[in-house]
């Protein structure tokens, strides 16, 4: 950021509001929120720059960049009101208010996925963290003998008949069964499971034996991949505030077939940063078209329905969206964390 | 999985792609790939010969070298173990590039060493970046020329790192495998590896005992050849062998490791005349049985081992390491070729029971076809007379007991329906018969047999993926999902939420604790519930063992770790919260003797901790759900002279509440709106490293504001100041103003000394009032 005064700053503002005043509906203020409030918008950068400047004039830009987003944001919320819009909450207007706590910073990205979701037709649904190898396992064509059966850090509680042992779920996919096959839905229909999900590994500032999982699962008589970049393009242009592409690469899940790993354009640059490694693309995690064993075993007759999931680390997309390095941190409840959110 | 690109150029000759390209086809096609590394030889590395090795006069672990360099002689300081007059070694003069321990590369320049000039070294493998063996000089074979450069004879690669899917590493885990996929990607023809075609002669005096039909051993061809001469591969060979990072041994051994990287196939030598006798079976191992490996371990054998057996005497460890007493060395003659086919579990099992792995139980483990063992072993046998000059006596075999090719119907409009995308009948054909598949679609529903070692094809989903693969995902148009319904949340879900937004309006923060109940935790004094604990059998650690049956003691533990920011004075971060799911014995749904239930505890402390705020905090709960205050869960408080309440030296009240049962009671409907706020918040990362406070009071003039002191103290201090907190305020009697502030010191790399908080803060102190006349109050 080149280094602006205070001037230039209210130059900013005054600019920003006059083209307000010429939206006249609510896409547009849509298009003006993510140019001036969105992720790669003026105002965020701006305020992301702050920490750069020198010293002597951080703390002056600091305070009028913050009351700048302060008026913007109001008059946003006021033009929102005006036209009906879903008012999106565009800044954190600060800690000043008297004592208000925080939510988590997973409860609030497992917030923006249900707006996201349920906007999109989307129904939550949610199943236990201890299972049973039939339900992570047998269900989701993973047999005993099964390499993905082995390699997975499964952490298994004791009890239980040794043909079905007990276990912490290792993906929320388990969900998929239990909410279909159990509740009796038959196509078409469209889910969503946020989640906790466990494997026993080492933790490190990537890994961690606790995480969170967001899975989704649509079936009908024609839903197709191009659905599914659909949804994902979607779900993650708005969870991130900022158009997003999706490209997906081969891979292999036992549950789906195609299967696929999804990358997203870089929200952070268009030509190369240090978060996606110079590509330009982000990886988000895999999914695919549900296997017509897992159909079968939801009681789905797979020569007439097909449909896509996924099964994506909910940290991650906190991650990315809050520019948090260490997943560790989600667990430590550190209170200089969580107070940041 | 390593790939060599000169490799892959030889079964590939009309690729034109370069590395780079060719690893983001495969990305894009297949399988992840990136570079790993190079191979490039300095061309002032030359093969030099040793025409006699003195003692260093000054050292006794050094040695002279004096060899032949093709242009004349030089004297070369050496401390390699291994060198020997009339060897045939790499020699790098000054000038040349060689590469150091830690893989990093360095120019060589002439040295003196204990008092003898050394122009130039010979080397290592690892030095020139062949592998990582560092154990001796590489000592080449001897009929490479004296003088001439040796990247002629090991020339210049790139090595890609490709990462497999478990679903086509039994056709991919080879250089074969990939130049396949390559072909079927880009539409280049494969030069497929010559093996031999004989019909091979009866061994009247041996007998194989593998059954036809056996669930391990799935096929077993065991080939007698004679006329061996074991010595060193030729220099082909070894650069095959050290593109992939594999060290030479000798030709035998090279032999079966080249076919293994070529065709995915495993193959093992022995010595022939080393085995016991001429009965040859493949069996699970008895009791009391043991086998000693290559590597010298010798393992005791369950029935979970599956041995090669000779005379019924263990003789392998089969598909995993073969045996020390067979081994073959120089003096071997005779060779017994094995070129079986086992059964993936069962190597698994074996390799992990005995805790050993290799290159051949890696490849095992992923079910390599059984149609590979008759092709890997013409293969083996071709170069094996090729490179040792062996000539096959006969051959024992229980070939596979082949079904006929199956062929899967397809209905070629069913890839397009997957995709929706338009892929025309022609892309269909083209796609499979790319992937060696054949196709008959003279009817409406096509019939497509696949080639024999692509055994994941076994139904049309199968097809369809490998269609839409070459026709490439991205090709694919997404469209925009319906916004015309909406979907919906749980009630119970929904309560939560509700609740969520009401703690926090409240002043609660979140926390979100691990599901185990870590066995560290201080007592609490606050008596446990009666419930019977779950065990995790494979624990993270062993005290987390337990899985919790109260969030009580983790969040209590949770105001522990945060006591300096809760306790801080004036803070108005006196409450927490959680939510989570409970486990013990019983049963409440889905897994039988299993009962999990949702539960939700907050902890008042400080000034916060009181009976009249925790009752306040209840009914509060108990109004939003139509509940009564003393339905809602139960108020407890941490005795102060509790092991945590020691600890913690604050006030805790806590309120235990069980959200399934209060959802249950629940009356009226829960106003829960969803709420998304895009990014706006960017994480700001913190010291973890503990803060330390020093309070300052300070008597100052009115004309001297909060913030002109404030910005003196994080000047001063710079990033050792984490925060300047004001904590006091008041006129003197005298009239003038004091103020206290509370600065916490903290720096990112490392806990703060008490002398350097003690200087900064001096510093600090002096700098006020040299900026604004402000003095310590008395
Ligand atoms: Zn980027």
């Amino acid at each position: 950021m080149t280094a602006l005064t205070v001037d230039q700053l209210a130059q900013i503002k005054s600019d920003a509001l006059a083209s307000l005043k010429k939206v006249a509906d609510a896409a547009g203020l849509e298009e003006w929120r993510v140019e001036y409030m969105g992720r790669k918008g003026v105002i965020p950068q701006l305020l992301r720059g702050i920490k750069d400047l020198p010293e002597t004039t951080r703390a002056a830009m600091g305070t009028a960049a913050n009351e700048t987003r302060s008026e913007l944001t109001a008059a946003y919320e006021q033009a929102a009101t005006q036209f009906g819009a879903v008012t999106q909450r565009v800044s954190g207007t600060g800690k000043q208010e008297a004592v208000v706590g925080h939510l988590h910073a997973i409860t609030e990205t497992i917030r923006s996925i249900q707006t996201i979701m349920t906007g999109i037709g989307f129904t939550m649904v949610e199943g236990p963290l201890l299972e049973d190898t039939q339900h992570d396992f047998d269900n989701l064509n993973i047999g005993p003998e099964h390499p993905a059966r082995a390699e997975t850090d499964t952490f298994y509680v004791s009890g239980g008949p040794p043909e079905n042992r007990r276990v912490l779920r290792t993906s929320t996919s388990s969900v998929q069964v239990r909410a279909v096959q159990e509740l009796k839905r038959q196509p078409p229909f469209k889910i969503f499971s946020p989640g906790r999900t466990f494997r026993n590994e080492k933790v490190d500032a990537r890994h961690h034996h606790t995480f969170h999982q967001l899975e989704l699962l649509s079936v009908g008589e024609d839903v197709t991949v191009a659905d599914f970049k659909g949804v994902i393009e979607t779900l993650f242009s708005e969870l991130f505030g900022t158009d997003v592409k999706a490209r997906l690469r081969p891979h292999y899940f036992p549950f789906t077939e195609p299967s696929f790993e999804a990358d997203l354009t870089c929200i952070f640059c268009d030509d190369g940063c240090r978060v996606c490694k110079g590509t330009g693309w982000i990886e988000i995690g895999g999914a695919g078209m549900v296997h017509p064993l897992v159909l079968e075993k939801m009681d789905i007759d797979p020569q007439r329905y097909q449909g896509f999931a996924l099964g994506y680390g909910i940290e991650r997309m906190a991650m990315l969206k809050y520019g948090i390095d260490d997943v560790r941190l989600f667990l430590d409840n550190d209170m200089r964390f969580l107070r940041q959110f | 999985m390593h790939i060599s690109y000169n490799w892959l150029k030889e079964l590939l000759p009309d690729l034109t792609q370069s590395p780079t390209e060719i690893a983001e086809v495969l990305t894009m096609g297949l399988f992840e790939t990136e570079i790993a590394t190079t191979i490039a030889i300095d061309p002032l590395t030359t093969v030099a010969k040793i025409k006699k090795v003195e003692p260093h006069p000054n050292a006794d672990r050094l040695r002279l070298a004096t060899i032949d360099t093709g242009a004349g002689e030089e004297t070369i300081v050496c401390g390699a173990p291994n060198i020997a007059e009339g060897q045939l070694v790499p020699f790098s003069p000054p000038g040349a590039t060689v590469r150091d321990e830690d893989g990093s590369n360095f120019k060589l320049k002439a040295v003196t060493i204990r008092g003898v000039d050394s122009p130039g070294m010979l080397n290592s493998p690892r030095e020139l970046g062949l592998g990582d063996w560092h154990g001796g000089i590489y000592v080449l074979p001897d009929d490479v020329p004296v003088g001439s450069r040796l990247n002629e004879h090991i020339p210049d690669d790139v090595v890609l790192e490709v990462e497999l899917t478990p679903n086509r590493a039994h056709d991919c885990y080879s250089h074969r495998g990939i130049a396949r996929e390559l072909s079927a990607l880009l539409g280049v023809d494969v030069v497929e590896p010559a093996g031999t075609s004989e019909q091979y002669a009866d061994l009247p005096q041996w007998q194989l005992e593998v059954p036809a039909d056996d669930h391990d051993t799935r096929a077993y061809f065991g080939t007698l050849l004679e006329g061996v001469t074991v010595g060193s591969s030729p220099m082909w060979l070894q650069a095959r062998l050290w593109s992939v990072g594999a060290r030479p041994i000798n030709n035998v051994v090279d032999v079966t490791n080249l076919v293994m990287f070529e065709m995915g196939g495993p193959t093992h030598a022995f010595d022939a005349d080393k085995l016991p006798g001429q009965t040859i079976n493949s069996r699970r191992a008895k009791k009391g049985e043991t086998v000693t490996t290559l590597d010298g371990q010798t393992h005791k054998l369950t029935d979970e081992s599956l041995v090669i057996t000779s005379n019924d005497e263990p003789v392998a460890l089969a598909g995993v390491m073969g045996g020390a007493t067979t081994e073959v060395d120089e003096t071997s003659s005779r060779l017994f070729l094995e070129v079986a086919n086992f059964y993936p579990y069962t190597v698994y099992r074996s390799s992990l029971v005995h805790g050993l792995m290799s290159e051949g139980s890696q490849r095992w483990v992923k079910d390599v076809p059984t149609t590979l063992a008759g092709e890997a072993s013409d293969r083996t046998i071709a170069l094996l007379s090729e490179v040792t000059g062996a000539n096959v006596i006969g051959q024992i075999a229980q070939p596979a007991t082949q079904a006929g090719p199956t062929s899967i119907s397809l209905d070629p409009e069913r890839p397009a329906n997957v995709a929706g995308l338009a892929v025309t009948r022609e892309q269909v054909k083209d796609t499979l018969l790319r992937q060696r598949c054949q196709v008959d679609d003279s009817t409406d529903t096509w019939q497509i047999t696949p080639p024999a070692d692509r055994i994941d094809l076994t139904g049309q989903h199968d097809l369809v993926e490998d269609v839409l693969r070459l026709v490439g995902y991205n090709t694919i148009e997404p469209v925009a999902p319906s916004r015309e319904k909406l979907g919906t949340i749980p009630s119970d879900v929904q309560w939560r939420e509700v609740i969520r937004n009401l703690l926090r309006d409240d002043g609660f923060t979140e926390a979100v604790n691990v599901s185990f109940e870590d066995s560290r935790i201080p007592d609490s004094g606050i008596e446990a519930s009666e419930v019977e604990a779950l065990v995790v059998e494979n624990p993270a650690a062993p005290e987390l063992a337990g899985l919790r049956t109260s969030i009580e003691p983790t969040l209590l533990n949770t105001v522990l770790g945060n006591r300096a920011e809760l306790s801080k004075k004036g803070t108005t971060e006196q409450a927490l919260f959680e939510f989570g799911k409970v486990f013990s014995s019983g049963d409440n749904g889905s897994v039988a003797g299993v009962r999990e239930q949702e539960q939700l505890v907050c902890v008042l402390v400080g000034s916060r901790a009181t009976v009249s705020e925790g009752q306040a905090v209840l009914a509060r709960i108990g109004e939003a759900m139509g509940v009564a205050a003393e339905q809602v869960g139960t108020l407890r408080e941490v005795p102060r002279d509790s092991g945590l309440g020691k600890k913690a030296r604050l006030p805790i009240q806590t309120v235990v509440i069980d959200f399934d049962a209060l959802v249950a009671t629940a009356s009226g409907e829960p106003d829960y709106r969803t709420s998304h706020a895009p990014a706006e918040v960017t994480y700001e990362p913190f010291s973890k490293y503990p803060a330390v406070y020093r309070d300052v009071s300070l008597v100052v003039s009115d004309t001297v504001t909060i913030e002109q002191m404030q910005e003196s103290i994080t000047r001063t201090g710079g990033e050792l100041v984490a925060d300047v907190d004001l904590f006091d305020e008041y006129a003197d009697t005298d009239g003038r103003q004091s103020y206290g502030f509370r600065i916490a010191y903290q720096a990112a790399d490392r806990t703060l000394t008490g002398k350097e908080v003690a200087k900064i803060h001096n510093q600090i102190v002096q700098q006020l009032h040299h900026d604004l006349g402000v003095d310590l109050r008395e």
